[in-house]
């Protein structure tokens, strides 16, 4: 939804590489939710892109952890560097889930948020260059965070809990309200499922507004108008991140926590 | 060096806009039943706008009201009131996400 061309779309090769990956990769879906799919590379580069901001901004985050200039990470970056957005990104994460989960877990979690954090929101603020498309607004790249995300979360709650992991399924236990058991089965059933739907689809609505709004108005006036509403794409983009990534915690949390 | 910079980026801000749009223009419509689509999406997306806009300004206003009252709480309401802000708007988001569908229609 929402394609249109791109500074890489104007690289010479493109056409062709484009089409030589479609011949070994294409797939004809016949259940089709959405509308007839078609081959793009449009989004893997975006991501491709995202991954390697990310590769070079930690690399530089991990040398001002190790340089004399931090004192070896014990004081903050002195100027507002890349390793210093890294290290501003995981802090907030990082204190959101102490909130969510505790300490040690907000530890042993940290690497699939933090990443889960910088990855999205290096793909949601490629929307706001002119001549790159966010990643993000297709289901191809969102229903695949939102699966990661949801066998995660299930994964994680079987591993600590066992069996009794099931108690998230049958209702309230105190009371002895086992009779309404079905009942919650059902209900909890669907809105388990509704987790990853309504995780993938908030994004890419969000991203995909944003997106077209800022092309909608730099089609009326393309010098000066869009500035403000690239500040409020900014603004979108930054939600968004917390979102996903806050919701990610909460399902986490929620799914290991105990049941007395 | 460092000025110019700012001012090439700042530049390209500003201008690049005119130079990325080259979108090519949508066909124009011949179904007869487009002009029905294009109503639905119009009063769908008002609708839900509505809709969204009423039960986000309840969330807000309750959110300020609580720390109007007690001022050292802004930073424990903030994040609730993301999150139900998040879920408000994402059924407006469905509804957004339906009228794109729908505009490959008309």
């Amino acid at each position: 939804m929402g394609e249109h061309d791109t500074w890489y779309t104007l690289l010479p090769f493109w056409e062709g590489l484009e089409a030589q990956f479609e011949e070994g990769l294409r797939r004809d879906w016949r259940a089709l939710a959405f509308q007839d799919t078609h081959f793009t590379l449009l989004h893997v580069v975006g991501a491709l892109i995202a991954v390697a901001i990310i590769v070079v901004a930690t690399m530089r985050y991990r040398q001002s952890l190790q340089s004399d200039a931090t004192k070896r990470g014990l004081l903050p970056s002195p100027r507002f560097t890349l390793s210093a957005m890294v290290d501003g990104i995981i802090g907030a994460v990082y204190k959101l889930s102490v909130d969510v989960m505790g300490e040690d877990d907000a530890k042993k979690f940290l690497p699939i948020t933090g990443t889960l954090a910088l990855f999205i929101f290096c793909m949601n603020i490629q929307g706001l260059i002119p001549g790159l498309l966010p990643p993000t607004d297709t289901l191809k790249t969102n229903l695949a965070l939102s699966l990661i995300v949801f066998t995660l979360y299930n994964g994680v709650g079987i591993y600590r809990t066992g069996f009794g992991y099931i108690h998230h399924f049958i209702g309230p236990k105190i009371g002895g309200f086992y009779w309404l058991a079905p009942l919650f089965i059902v209900i909890e059933l669907a809105s388990h499922i509704a987790r990853p739907v309504s995780l993938s689809l908030r994004l890419l609505g969000n991203i995909l507004a944003d997106h077209k709004v800022v092309g909608a108005m730099s089609a009326l006036i393309a010098v000066g108008l869009p500035v403000p509403f690239l500040l409020l794409g900014t603004l979108v983009c930054i939600i968004q991140t917390l979102i996903f990534t806050l919701l990610t915690i909460i399902y986490i949390g929620m799914a290991i926590e105990e049941h007395h | 060096m460092n000025r110019l910079s700012t001012f090439l980026v700042f530049a390209f801000a500003f201008f690049a806009p005119a130079l990325a749009m080259a979108a090519p223009a949508a066909a124009p419509s011949t179904s007869p039943s487009g002009a029905i689509v294009a109503l639905a999406i119009g009063i769908g997306v008002g609708v839900a706008a509505l809709g969204g806009a009423l039960g986000q300004g309840r969330a807000a206003a309750a959110a300020l009201e609580g720390i109007c009252r007690n001022p050292n709480s802004a930073e424990k309401v903030n994040t609730p009131m993301l999150l139900g802000l998040a879920f408000i708007e994402s059924l407006t988001i469905f509804t957004l996400v339906i009228a794109f569908l729908l505009l490959g229609k008309i």
